[in-house]
């Protein structure tokens, strides 16, 4: 990283790039996924927080033109570089219309699993 | 003699009243607030301190304005137990920190915050954060960076290389 750019960031008007990484994660953890994980163009700093998401949603709004490639490639992103070992709320809407979409659902509810979910909404 | 509930930020003299023992909390800038100990031990770091017999003399709440930190005791007050009759009435009086309309309650929140991370105020902490999140929503990322004052230091090829990653995210 790229500390002195980091650092031009941060000084000035940005608070909210200033607030400790817990909080900005908790803040995260509020929003679905995808809104979650669109903060990392904000700047360095937003880069990489969204890996440590503790409540992840999923929703494919398109599922009824059929789940687009782009949704699985997502999910399939966004868990194998998720570092929070406890996921709190692990929420997935999307359809499962034939075994090749089963197949890709089935390891996604394993991992939710394997990290101790506490909350499971499918 | 008042009872517990009325006591608040303004009363001052001696370190109890009745019964109930007072702390002393002193803000960044040097105001010093005299706080009921039932009531600022909804703070797990004051809560720690008074466990362990160290809030015996000022406690300095370091990056707490005394006008964020009068906010910070007003939130206390509200969320003793019996201090508001029912749940419905409570959520209304919190709807005033869980929507940020301006960069003004923008700051506010920021300053809460701060101090809700440092005092380790759990229902204090969740009203901020959702407050932020609810503005961070709908937003796109120009506009969130107008709002939040963010200023990106990507150049555009690392942007796009970004958005391509995250493709599915940015395209709904």
């Amino acid at each position: 990283m790229d500390f002195e750019r980091l650092g031009e960031c941060i000084r000035g008007r940005d608070i909210i790039s200033r607030l400790p990484d817990d909080i900005l994660v908790q803040i995260l953890s509020r929003l679905e996924t995808k809104d979650a994980v669109k903060t990392c163009v904000l700047s360095s700093r937003w880069k990489n927080l969204w890996t440590f998401l503790y409540n992840l949603h999923f929703d494919d709004y398109d599922y009824k033109l059929g789940r687009s490639r782009n949704f699985e490639n997502f999910v399939d992103r966004v868990l194998s570089l998720c570092q929070c070992k406890y996921i709190q709320d692990f929420r997935l809407s999307c359809s499962v219309i034939d075994d090749d979409e089963l197949s890709h659902v089935i390891p996604w509810l394993c991992f939710a699993v394997e990290r101790n979910v506490r909350k499971l909404n499918i | 003699m008042s009872t517990a509930a009325t006591a608040d930020a303004s009363s001052s003299g001696d370190t109890t009243e009745g019964s109930v023992r007072l702390l002393t909390l002193q803000s960044e800038d040097g105001e010093v607030f005299e706080v009921k100990e039932t009531i600022a031990t909804q703070s797990v770091t004051i809560k720690g301190m008074v466990d362990d017999d160290c809030a015996t003399s000022t406690i300095p709440v370091c990056n707490v304005t005394g006008r964020t930190l009068a906010m910070v005791i007003e939130w206390w007050n509200k969320h003793e137990i019996g201090a508001v009759s029912n749940e419905k009435e409570l959520k209304e009086w919190e709807s005033q920190f869980d929507t940020i309309d301006d960069k003004s309650d923008r700051d506010d929140v920021y300053d809460l915050l701060m101090a809700a991370n440092y005092l380790n105020i759990p229902t204090l902490l969740d009203c901020c954060t959702s407050a932020v999140a609810e503005a961070i929503k709908g937003k796109s990322t120009d506009e969130m960076r107008e709002f939040f004052d963010i200023k990106s230091d990507f150049d555009e090829k690392e942007e796009d290389a970004l958005r391509k990653e995250n493709q599915w995210a940015f395209e709904n």
